[in-house]
């Protein structure tokens, strides 16, 4: 009898600890690793933290001078104001950039993604952060005085409320979001605008955002 | 007298400015708010109250076209441009004198303090505190009555002894009375032998099965950042700051920088205040106060927590999966855009990878890229045939292990 007895304590204690160990509840802990050299490789994954530089980031800057995959060669403007009026005056778009139906469905993809929160699906300047009240300040398209290069210039290092979306977009992608704004712009006229409108036929399903599936 | 004096000149100021503060209000956030606030500076001066130290005659003229009113040799006009560096604001020619005059009105509506919603905010999140915290109170305190009522049992069976003549006995002694009697029971012991064997055994498993998934993994941020105030409230596109997913390997996180698009205005958030913000900023070195980068500052990163990783021997392309195979981020995410905070949704096990490649359809119809693939495809499993992930070698070893 006392020997079962003992047996019983010993299953009960493991049971216990077993429990206790599964029912871990506990979000903030990442779990465990069968086998960590398997797990973790030695060569540096993304973001990685790293020791060796001083700053224990393994994301470094490139070296000064490196040429971008995808770069176009451009005129450069400054990022001050005084750019800004060269750049509409001078910039002009290479011509490497596709101008056809794809590129501008594309293009209208990005100015989906990446501008229809502010200047609003027809570029009335009635994105869903402006009609909340969240962001204030963003103009029609119509009623600004915009051509091509000051488009990209302003694409690329921002202008008064908006940022530079340079590290967003490569220069070919703002090349042709350029184009797409210009045709926005062509869209409204000078008529009067209202985002409320019921949306071209071709405009339905595709610019649906990652947000509604 | 002087004081007296100076009060009547302000109040006179504000007198003269007669305009409707609603439609100014519309002119202000459409003209105005891209370069002013009203209650701080930021690329121009703060605008709440300006008719109290500038005349409305002169804002007019300013306002319309500063320009003019600069070469004009008006010295105030040109001291307030170079106080912000000789930064230009455009001229407003199609502003009439009574828009201006609007905007004007709605510079003092607008600053006047909003006693009535400030209270409303600040009752909020207490009745959220308290909802949290009911379900704990209620079992501690149904705890409390158990225990309670445990000891008023005992008491009562002491007392009856007691009457009775017999010898009274404290809880332990009971509880150990009780526990020998059990197991002296051959019934009872199988029993619970067999549950606890059972309990035990699962345990393990589940135990066991789940080293190396970290599904529910939600550490804590370096900022309290809310995907469901951005992506769900706001509507702010998943690739907007993970730009990186349509285009690499790997997803980015957004480098502090492009929060500042739109954090360079909106400088408090509905929940934390400033004080989350604060922390993009000290990031970055902007001084919200001046509105301007500081110079020469040491930036420093944002230490996020890595919330899913893949063992180093599995290989996962984010453009593969969002730009050539259309798939929404949510698929693999889960519900983002009502996640206050981020927590792992799915296992991410090989099993779960499979399954869904099995299962996936393959968007033939739109991709002229694999045209030519796509008829040999349907050449070998019929015309209408549902081409799966698995069909385009989903499966092979080769693709995610090397």
């Amino acid at each position: 009898m006392h020997r079962i007895n003992s047996t019983t304590k010993i299953f009960a204690l493991a049971a216990i600890v077993a429990f206790a160990s599964a029912c871990n509840q506990d979000s903030t802990f990442r779990g465990w690793v069968y086998m960590p050299d398997m797990y973790d490789g030695p060569a540096l994954e993304t973001y990685q933290p790293y020791g060796k530089f001083s700053d224990s980031t393994s994301a470094r800057k490139p070296v000064n001078g490196t040429v971008p995959r995808g770069f176009l060669a451009y005129q450069e403007f400054s990022p001050e104001a005084s750019g800004y009026d060269s750049a509409k005056a001078m910039l002009t778009m290479p011509s490497s950039v596709p101008t056809d139906d794809y590129a501008m469905e594309q293009a209208k993809d990005i100015y989906n993604i990446f501008c229809t929160h502010c200047h609003g699906e027809k570029g009335a300047g009635q994105g869903i952060l402006v009609t909340s009240g969240k962001f204030l300040g963003v103009p029609s398209y119509a009623d600004r005085d915009i051509n091509l290069g000051s488009i990209f210039h302003v694409v690329t290092y921002g202008k008064g409320v908006m940022g530079a979306h340079a590290s967003q977009l490569t220069p070919e992608e703002r090349w042709k979001v350029a184009q797409y704004v210009l045709k926005l712009k062509t869209e409204l006229g000078g008529a009067e605008t209202n985002e409320e409108e019921p949306a071209e036929a071709e405009s339905a399903p595709e610019d649906e955002t990652n947000m509604e599936s | 007298m002087l004081i007296m004096a100076i009060a009547f000149s302000i109040s006179a100021m504000a007198q003269e400015i007669e305009g409707d503060a609603a439609n100014g209000k519309t002119l202000y956030n459409t003209n105005c708010a891209s370069c002013h606030k009203l209650d701080k500076k930021m690329i121009g001066p703060a605008l709440g109250n300006v008719t109290e130290r500038r005349s409305a005659e002169w804002l007019v003229k300013w306002i319309i076209n500063n320009q003019e009113l600069r070469e004009s040799g008006d010295e105030d006009a040109l001291a307030i441009f170079e106080e912000y560096n000789g930064s230009v604001m455009p001229a407003f020619p199609g502003l009439s004198e009574q828009d201006v005059m609007d905007i004007l009105a709605y510079t003092i509506e607008g600053s006047k303090p909003k006693e009535a919603e400030g209270d409303k905010t600040a009752g909020a999140p207490v009745a959220v505190a308290e909802d949290e915290g009911d379900n704990t109170m209620l079992l501690i305190i149904l705890a409390g009555i158990l225990l309670f009522l445990v000891i008023l049992l005992a008491r009562v069976k002491n007392t009856l002894k007691q009457i009775k003549g017999e010898p009274t006995s404290t809880l332990t002694e009971d509880a150990n009375i009780l526990t020998r009697t059990a197991l002296k029971n051959p019934k009872i012991l199988t029993v619970l032998t067999i549950v606890i064997a059972v309990v035990f055994l699962q345990q393990l498993y589940a135990g066991l099965m789940s080293v190396n998934v970290d599904q529910g993994y939600q550490p804590e941020q370096p900022i309290k950042f809310s995907h469901k105030l951005h992506a769900g409230e706001n509507q702010i596109n998943c690739s907007y700051c993970h730009y990186g997913a349509r285009k690499s390997k790997h997803s980015n996180i957004p480098s502090a920088g492009v929060c500042m698009n739109c954090h360079m205005q909106i400088q408090e958030g509905p929940k934390y205040g400033t004080e989350e913000i604060a922390k993009i900023y000290e990031a970055v070195g902007w001084d919200p106060e001046a509105y301007a980068y500081i110079e020469d500052y040491e930036e420093k990163p944002v230490k996020w927590v890595r919330i899913h990783k893949l063992p180093d021997l599995a290989y996962f392309n984010h453009a593969q999966h969002v730009t050539a195979g259309g798939l929404q981020c949510q698929t693999c995410h889960g519900p983002i855009q009502e996640m206050e905070e981020v927590y792992q949704y799915s296992s991410l096990t090989m099993g779960w990878c499979i399954n869904c490649h099995r299962e996936t359809e393959v968007q033939v119809e739109s991709n002229a890229y694999y045209k030519e693939m796509h008829e040999k495809l349907k050449e070998k499993y019929g015309e209408d045939a549902e081409i799966t992930v698995e069909m385009i070698g989903g499966l092979e070893c080769g693709k995610c292990h090397y």
